[in-house]
């Protein structure tokens, strides 16, 4: 589905940021992505989603390059825009394709009401909890019906309840829609929770220090499970470790 | 909510009102004329005229000003090559007062219309335009990323993102641009021309017609109001969000 090889990229002229980051995901698997902050993980996925050229190496999704306009991209901050309401902001991939009213309405109604936001669809942003926002920011990249979704510590933000609450639900939505995705974190457990397979990445300039296998991912059991405490602890160490090669 | 503004409003108008009154009835000479003379004053085959005429005036300097500087303000806001450029030009310009070219627009357009729309419109383009390049300037570029990776081009992002994110501040503007155009449309109808409030106000000034001069004076008044008023009512259609 989408296949990383030899990405180098700097944003001045010798300062890298990503040295030779290579990596695969299959079609209809998760990965996730975790590494020191500042160490390159936005970066790594505006690549992917063409938002930056490619200086370096190559990314292909389906076998072709990468093209923008094609990933939808849930951004760290700044997500959903202030002036649209919920409705419109779940609608807008839509509406810039210019799909007629009636379709919109056909693929955003079922959503809204996957995602528990029905009642707000006339609210604006500033007016729905940290909770809420995220919700809609998932409904609207489910609304493009996208094979491929990537995420950029979509959680971060959010309590503890509230986060757990989203992970439960972004399992269920990936089980049910089998949208291969990427998501970026700086919490072990939800990488833990959310990733078939997760990438530790280095300090910058990122490199990928180890990729763990996490088969058990998204079972809304595995949370509680041994299995979830031995990854965990096993990401940490190879986080916190000073000598990442004797880990690799 | 809604109420409680209008009554606000009356409540204005009447303490207004009455400050009006205490002064026409304190300072002496007439100068301040008392509500009832101006209301014997008011004659609306002479007041309508002028008032139409200046409101055709100032309505199309702003609709010239507002088509210009809004797409130029939004252009340079997003581009910083271009910007680069005009920048200078506009930051030595804008301090200039306008107004002292009133003379030279005499000569280049004739002592008409052109001339006097010309120059309130040169005014509150300058008002309109830096406010509206600042504010596409401040856009956040996540929200663009955001859009363009749900498929937006560069037209669907000013159409989604940059204009919808600035119209707060392109509408506080107008706001301020309205105060100033119609200083300045006084300042245009005291030369070479018969008609409008402007005129109506320096013709009724030279005859010491005070009550006159106030009709004048209070219809200016309610011409900036009516406009003030439209953008109230578009800020409130429009920006439903900036205002939650
Ligand atoms: N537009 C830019 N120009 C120059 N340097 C940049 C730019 N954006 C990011 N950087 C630098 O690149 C490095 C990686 O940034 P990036 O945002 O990818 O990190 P991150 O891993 O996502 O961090 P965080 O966990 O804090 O979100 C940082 O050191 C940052 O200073
Ligand atoms: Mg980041």
């Amino acid at each position: 589905m989408i296949q990383v090889n030899n990405l180098t990229f700097a944003y001045l002229e010798g300062v890298e940021v990503l040295r030779d980051v290579s990596f695969s995901v299959k079609k209809g698997e998760s990965c996730a992505i975790i590494g020191p902050s500042g160490c390159g993980k936005t970066t790594l996925l505006y690549l992917i989603a063409g938002l930056l050229p490619i200086q370096s190496g190559e990314i292909r999704v389906n076998g072709t390059a990468t093209t923008r306009g094609n990933i939808p991209m849930i951004l760290q901050d700044y997500g959903l825009f202030p002036w649209k309401t919920v409705w419109e902001n779940v609608a807008i991939g839509l509406t810039l394709k210019h799909t007629p009213q009636r379709e919109i309405r056909k693929k955003v109604v079922p959503i809204l009401e996957e995602l528990g936001l029905s009642p707000f669809t006339s609210f604006y942003p500033s007016q729905l909890s940290g909770g809420q926002c995220q919700r809609v920011a998932i409904a609207r990249v489910l609304a493009m019906n996208p094979s491929l979704i990537l995420m950029d510590e979509p959680f971060s933000s959010l309590d503890a309840m509230t986060r757990e609450h989203l992970q439960t639900l972004l399992s269920r939505i990936w089980e049910a829609h089998r949208i291969t995705f990427i998501i970026v974190t700086h919490s072990i457990e939800e990488a833990t929770f959310l990733g078939k397979r997760v990438i530790v990445l280095s300090e910058r300039p990122a490199k990928i220090r180890a990729v763990v296998e996490n088969p058990n991912a998204g079972d809304p059991v595995f949370r509680s499970s041994r299995t979830f405490f031995e990854i965990s602890t096993k990401l940490r160490k190879i986080l916190f470790s000073t000598n990442p090669e004797a880990q690799a | 909510m809604k109420r409680h503004r209008y009554l606000i409003g009356i409540l204005s108008a009447i303490i207004l009102f009455f400050v009006w009154v205490v002064m026409s009835l304190t300072i002496s000479g007439g100068i301040i004329p008392t509500p009832l003379s101006v209301v014997r004053a008011f004659s609306l085959s002479t007041f309508a005229p002028n008032f139409l005429v200046s409101m055709a005036r100032v309505v199309v300097s702003l609709g010239i000003a507002i088509i210009t500087a809004v797409p130029l303000g939004l252009f340079l806001g997003q581009n910083p090559q271009w910007d680069k450029w005009i920048a200078p030009m506009i930051f030595l310009t804008y301090p200039i007062p306008k107004i002292v070219f009133l003379p030279i627009f005499f000569i280049l357009l004739g002592i008409g219309n052109i001339s006097k729309v010309a120059l309130i419109a040169l005014v509150v383009f300058y008002q309109i335009l830096v406010t509206t390049r600042d504010g596409a300037r401040s856009v956040k570029k996540p929200f663009m990323d955001a859009l363009v990776t749900l498929g937006g081009n560069t037209r669907d992002v000013y159409r989604h993102v940059v204009i919808p994110a600035c119209l707060p501040a392109i509408l506080t503007s107008l706001r301020i641009s309205i105060g100033t155009s119609v200083a300045i449309l006084f300042f245009v109808e005291s030369f070479a021309t018969r008609n409008g409030l402007g005129n109506m106000i320096l013709d009724a000034w030279g005859m010491a017609d005070y009550p006159m001069m106030f009709v004048g004076v209070i219809g200016m008044s309610v011409l900036g109001i009516m406009l003030y008023e439209i953008v109230e009512i578009l800020e409130r259609k429009l920006c439903k969000w900036a205002q939650l």
